[in-house]
């Protein structure tokens, strides 16, 4: 098993016996609202998921990662974890000071030992980390959106959110002891964000062929209207693992974070956080992190080649499709037949006969996974 | 005493090791001992001391990493 990036697993989280005196202790520092998806981030850092990350950025790892994709220690590190703030929110807060982090309801999650209170370009953040500058492109959207200025520093985490998958939420520790338990010394991590058809089992088995273990780990998190709940997403999960895989070799555990849609970049981010999992490989697909055609479809994989001291090996797959000749699902670099013989694995045809009730057809979903599917009065978020 | 009679010389004293060196001390927060100390109250352990001892010995004979391959078991990652 790999060790974690930077060699260490961070574990930024208060033990059970403070709780009740931090909580107290709490309500003495100035307090700072974080939203859900920075809640989450706060709890990846906290256990390791970030690992090195220990915090928030500072300037000067924020501005390497920017233009550089790596941390001042010269670690890769491609999207900067940060922590933005309003005039209102860090005035008086300097170097030194120690906020409290609390979900909208006030409740403490974390403190904040601040190093560093300081600026950004919005437009430069956006175009490095992006590749661009358009609106439509969600993160820069948010890029746009974030507050004037940034805190760095190191959090210890307080309280762990309530969430209803605690089933699925393993931290790096438990992954790494769950592998060890297997006996899995190789071990390729599979991100996904959707419900499973048989290109994606195509994927996971090939890749599984070569090494001792199965990570499947979905990303769960906000949700754009059209996709699929994350809970059906993990009932389709078990189906498909429970028909269709060996018990031994694959697990599920999710990821809660949101996506970023930085593709190249974020390809890397999510390499290292499945390395810090205890992965040893990561599959990237076409277009891994992207959106609308931001990217070119195999940047996220060239983008690997910047990176010979990542550590996890990625496995990269071309594009896949059922082809009629070969029978079976393929791929662009394995299938010499004319297109006219594919069936894409289209979300918007999968949608719209699930919609109707249908099962989809065998070739693309699983009949157990469509049983999955089909009981759902409303798989889709709206 | 009789003439004659000699005592039989005492043995060398050995050396015995001293209480305290038989033993280290350890800080923990005052919060947990103080904790510790409402934890005991009831129960046959008379000190924080002997309850601690007690915790380590037991812990010590677990591996590491057994609670987390509980919580693992208790999910059904494991049997």
């Amino acid at each position: 098993m790999l060790p974690p990036h930077g060699g260490r697993l961070v574990n930024r989280v208060l033990p059970d016996e403070e709780k009740d005196g931090a909580v107290k202790t709490s309500t003495e520092y100035p307090r700072l609202e974080v939203n859900e998806d920075l809640a989450k981030d706060i709890e990846n850092i906290a256990y390791g998921v970030f690992s090195p990350l220990e915090g928030f950025l500072c300037r000067n790892d924020f501005e390497k990662v920017v233009h550089q994709k790596r941390l001042s220690n010269d670690l890769p590190w491609t999207l900067p974890i940060v922590l933005d703030a309003s005039p209102q929110e860090y005035r008086g807060v300097r170097g030194g000071d120690t906020i409290t982090l609390t979900d909208p309801q006030g409740a403490p999650i974390a403190l904040l030992k601040v190093d560093e209170v300081y600026g950004y370009d919005k437009r430069d953040l956006a175009l490095n980390v992006y590749g661009t500058v358009d609106p439509a492109h969600p993160g820069v959207a948010k890029t746009f959106a974030m507050k004037e200025r940034l805190l760095g520093g190191r959090i210890t985490l307080i309280q762990r959110s309530p969430d209803e998958f605690q089933k699925y939420r393993l931290t790096p520790m438990e992954t790494r002891v769950l592998f060890k338990e297997k006996g899995w010394n190789t071990v390729v991590g599979f991100q996904t964000r959707n419900i499973p058809h048989l290109g994606h089992e195509y994927v996971q088995k090939t890749a599984l062929t070569f090494v001792d273990g199965l990570f499947i780990n979905p990303v769960i998190g906000k949700k754009k209207v059209g996709d699929f709940k994350d809970e059906v997403i993990l009932e389709a999960y078990e189906a498909l693992i429970r028909h269709y895989y060996l018990k031994d070799l694959a697990v599920m555990a999710i990821l809660r974070t949101e996506m970023r849609y930085a593709g190249p970049r974020e390809a890397i981010f999510h390499a290292i956080i499945r390395k810090n999992f205890g992965c040893t490989h990561f599959v990237v697909g076409r277009d891994h992190a992207g959106v609308g055609k931001f990217y070119p479809p195999y940047a996220a994989q060239e983008i690997f080649n910047e990176f010979p001291d990542l550590g996890i090996t990625p496995l990269f797959f071309k594009a896949f499709f059922f082809c009629r000749k070969c029978g079976t699902v393929v791929n662009e670099k394995i299938c010499p037949h004319d297109p006219s013989f594919r069936t894409d694995f289209s979300g918007t045809g999968l949608r719209q006969k699930l919609s109707k009730g249908e099962a989809p057809p065998t070739e693309l979903i699983r009949p157990e996974v469509a049983e999955v599917l089909l009981k759902w009065k409303d798989p889709f978020v709206e | 005493m009789p003439s004659g009679f000699t005592l039989p010389k005492s043995p060398p004293r050995q050396k015995v090791p001293r209480m305290r060196e038989q033993y280290v001390t350890l800080s923990i927060p005052k919060p947990l001992y103080e904790r510790a100390q409402r934890a005991i109250e009831g129960t046959g352990f008379r000190s924080v001391t002997e309850y601690a001892v007690f915790l380590l010995r037991e812990s010590l004979s677990l591996k590491p990493g057994d609670s987390v391959k509980e919580r693992l078991r208790a999910l059904g990652y494991i049997d």
